[in-house]
């Protein structure tokens, strides 16, 4: 298992390298000068220069490339322009907000689609399964940013139950923080207990229809356990790694919840170092995104390699 | 794009090839009508494509109208929609919105199609060193989180409806290249291949002759879902400050306001947001009944055959 992981973490090596290069030179294409946009408007052309200078952005851009790297191995990303704040602190301090967010709304799709993607592949043609399915179909188009404007006007705006955004520490208050958690986790958690329930109900189904489920009725094991020790077992793995990626993406992707709900997170981070042409800032954080989303790829593998030991033996080939 | 390359390149029997391509299509859409998702999908976008054309005929105001009616008028008979805080009629922007959301939706999943198609093949058919190469750059791009590269994409070139295409495009380049790459190499593996090579066919006339009919079904079910992440990704766009900008009336603009005025003007950003999730949601259906219509098991069970001319 550790030598499976290992074995995909070298695969994904050369992606990270690849999407390293990708990120530095990205961020170079963004028109505008960050010494001139530092300097200010009042800067004569010497100070310019200096601070060209002093951030190195005179020198080669594989130097330049090479520094960071070297640096970001290290665990420093440089300092941020306008507030001289170590890179590194930033993207620490909003972590938590980011980690509380995708749990959140993991809690929110497995509470919502584990349940009803097993019974609408148990019994397809049950009344709730056609409920269902009609709700799936409602919220994998929903965009997030309706769902989640739509939920502030009825429970923030209309019914005042909870707060319409806003954020606490779960460490500080944990009990507001939690109710600013609700809104902006179903927002993200509907969303996603669609695709889960898609997942499983078509990877339950598929095990449903298998040999060795006939063997399990035939010996006369009941429904209950037929379902629970071998359909499932079977069934989860790849449920296992579509989650995976839900949930690495749910560790970068969530800008636009971040938004609506004023939620201090990583991708309000990016957006504003976007808006603000914060260069390391905007390459620090997509690294991070970027590399976690890869890393939660291969533990997804990882897992799957655990409880499906055909593919361990694929890999080592 | 699939019909003229196949007809141009099929020489003497052309005009076979081009019935059994138009053929094929009209059996598509046979089937389509006959699920009840296809009738949905396909009737929903032909209303929202004759709206989006008709848009200036259809609309009761000019969308850019300052003062069509007072501020933040509620829905009524002459603003069915209500006004924004602006005074301009919501239901006319609406309208106008349907215009950018499609042609952002067609042109993204044509761009995506256009640059993976190659790529994918090269990768598929040569094979080698060029498919290590393409691979690692469609995993390069697949490992971004699509949102944030589409942001940083449209934060590089600026905001515009031309960059949000390409974004868009770029993103789903790596889905579809993916796809194309794996078609090649099952038919590739398949005998009528062999046999095809064995009879003395170039390199170019397998690819365009017996793989590309192969490829383009699964092609053309995944562009219906590119289609429908782009209306979602414009709206996402616009709404964040990076895509198109006021006063155009996109969908996504039009949430972004309504965002600001929920208390006194829900209306807002609830018909925008509505009209989205119509389209993705017709999106998806026909992209549903497109993959059950073109499925070549099913073509099997009928005994058309995947290049089906005996129905033609």
């Amino acid at each position: 298992m550790i030598a499976f992981v290992v074995g995909r973490l070298m695969q994904a090596l050369p992606v990270v390298f690849l999407t390293s290069v990708a990120i530095f030179v990205f961020i170079r294409l963004i028109p505008g000068d960050p010494a001139v946009s530092i300097a200010g408007l009042n800067a004569t052309p010497d100070q310019v220069e200096a601070l060209r200078h002093r951030y190195g952005l005179d020198r080669p851009l594989v130097a330049q490339y090479l520094t960071w790297v070297g640096r970001v191995g290290q665990g420093d990303f440089g300092t941020a322009y306008a507030s001289q704040q170590p890179i590194s602190h930033l993207i620490m301090a909003r972590l938590p907000a980011t980690l509380e967010l995708a749990i959140g709304a993991m809690v929110v799709t497995l509470l919502i689609g584990g349940p009803l993607g097993i019974i609408s592949a148990i019994r397809p043609y049950h009344r709730l399964s056609r409920a269902v399915t009609l709700f799936n179909a409602v919220a994998i188009a929903t965009p997030t940013f309706w769902l989640g404007i739509l939920l502030v006007l009825l429970f923030g705006v209309r019914l005042k139950w909870l707060p319409p955004s806003g954020y606490a520490g779960i460490t500080d208050e944990p009990g507001a923080s939690l109710k600013f958690l609700v809104l902006p986790s179903f927002t993200l958690g509907i969303v996603g207990s669609a695709i889960l329930i898609r997942f499983l109900a078509a990877s339950i189904s598929e095990a449903l229809g298998a040999d060795f489920v006939r063997t399990a009725h035939a010996k006369g094991l009941p429904e209950r356990r037929v379902i629970g020790s071998h359909v499932l077992k079977n069934a989860l793995p790849p449920v296992i790694t579509v989650m995976a990626v839900q949930f690495g993406y749910l560790l970068g992707g969530a800008v636009i919840t971040e938004a609506i709900f004023g939620w201090p997170g990583l991708g309000r981070l990016m957006l504003d170092a976007i808006k603000a042409r914060e260069y390391l800032v905007i390459q620090g954080t997509m690294l991070v995104f970027v590399t976690t989303f890869i890393v939660v790829n291969v533990l997804a593998d990882g897992c799957y390699a655990v409880v499906n030991p055909r593919l361990r033996e694929t890999a080592r080939r | 794009m699939a019909q003229a390359g196949v007809r141009s390149l099929a020489g003497p029997d052309a005009p076979i090839r081009a019935r059994t391509v138009r053929g094929l299509a009209v059996r598509t859409v046979l089937r389509l009508v006959q699920s009840r998702g296809g009738i949905f999908g396909l009737s929903v976008l032909l209303g929202l494509g004759v709206v989006a054309i008709a848009a200036p005929l259809l609309a009761p105001h000019d969308p850019y109208e300052i003062g069509a009616g007072d501020q933040f008028e509620s829905p009524s008979s002459t603003h069915p929609f209500g006004t924004d805080e602006l005074g301009r009629d919501v239901f006319s922007r609406i309208l106008f919105g349907a215009r950018i959301s499609l042609a952002v939706a067609l042109a993204s999943a044509w761009g995506a199609f256009l640059l993976a198609l190659p790529l994918g093949l090269l990768a598929g058919y040569v094979g080698g060193v060029l498919d290590v190469a393409i691979s690692r750059l469609f995993d390069t791009i697949f490992a971004f989180p699509s949102i944030l590269l589409g942001i940083a994409l449209v934060a590089i070139r600026g905001a515009s409806l031309e960059n949000i295409v390409l974004a868009v495009a770029v993103i789903y380049v790596p889905m579809l290249g993916r796809l194309t790459r794996i078609s090649v190499m099952i038919q590739l593996g398949q005998e009528y291949v062999e046999a095809a090579r064995a009879a003395g066919a170039s390199g170019t006339w397998i690819v365009t002759r017996h793989i590309l009919p192969n490829v383009l079904p699964p092609l053309l079910v995944q562009m219906t879902l590119v289609m429908a992440d782009a209306v979602l990704l414009e709206a996402a766009f616009s709404f964040l400050g990076l895509g198109i900008r006021p006063p155009e009336p996109s969908w996504g603009v039009m949430l972004d306001t309504g965002r600001n005025y929920l208390a006194v003007a829900p209306w807002l950003g609830l018909f925008a947001g509505l009209a989205v999730t119509v389209m993705i949601l017709a999106l998806n259906a026909l992209g549903d009944a497109l993959r059950v219509a073109l499925d070549p098991r099913r073509y099997a069970g009928t005994g058309g055959g995947a290049t089906g001319g005996r129905h033609g």
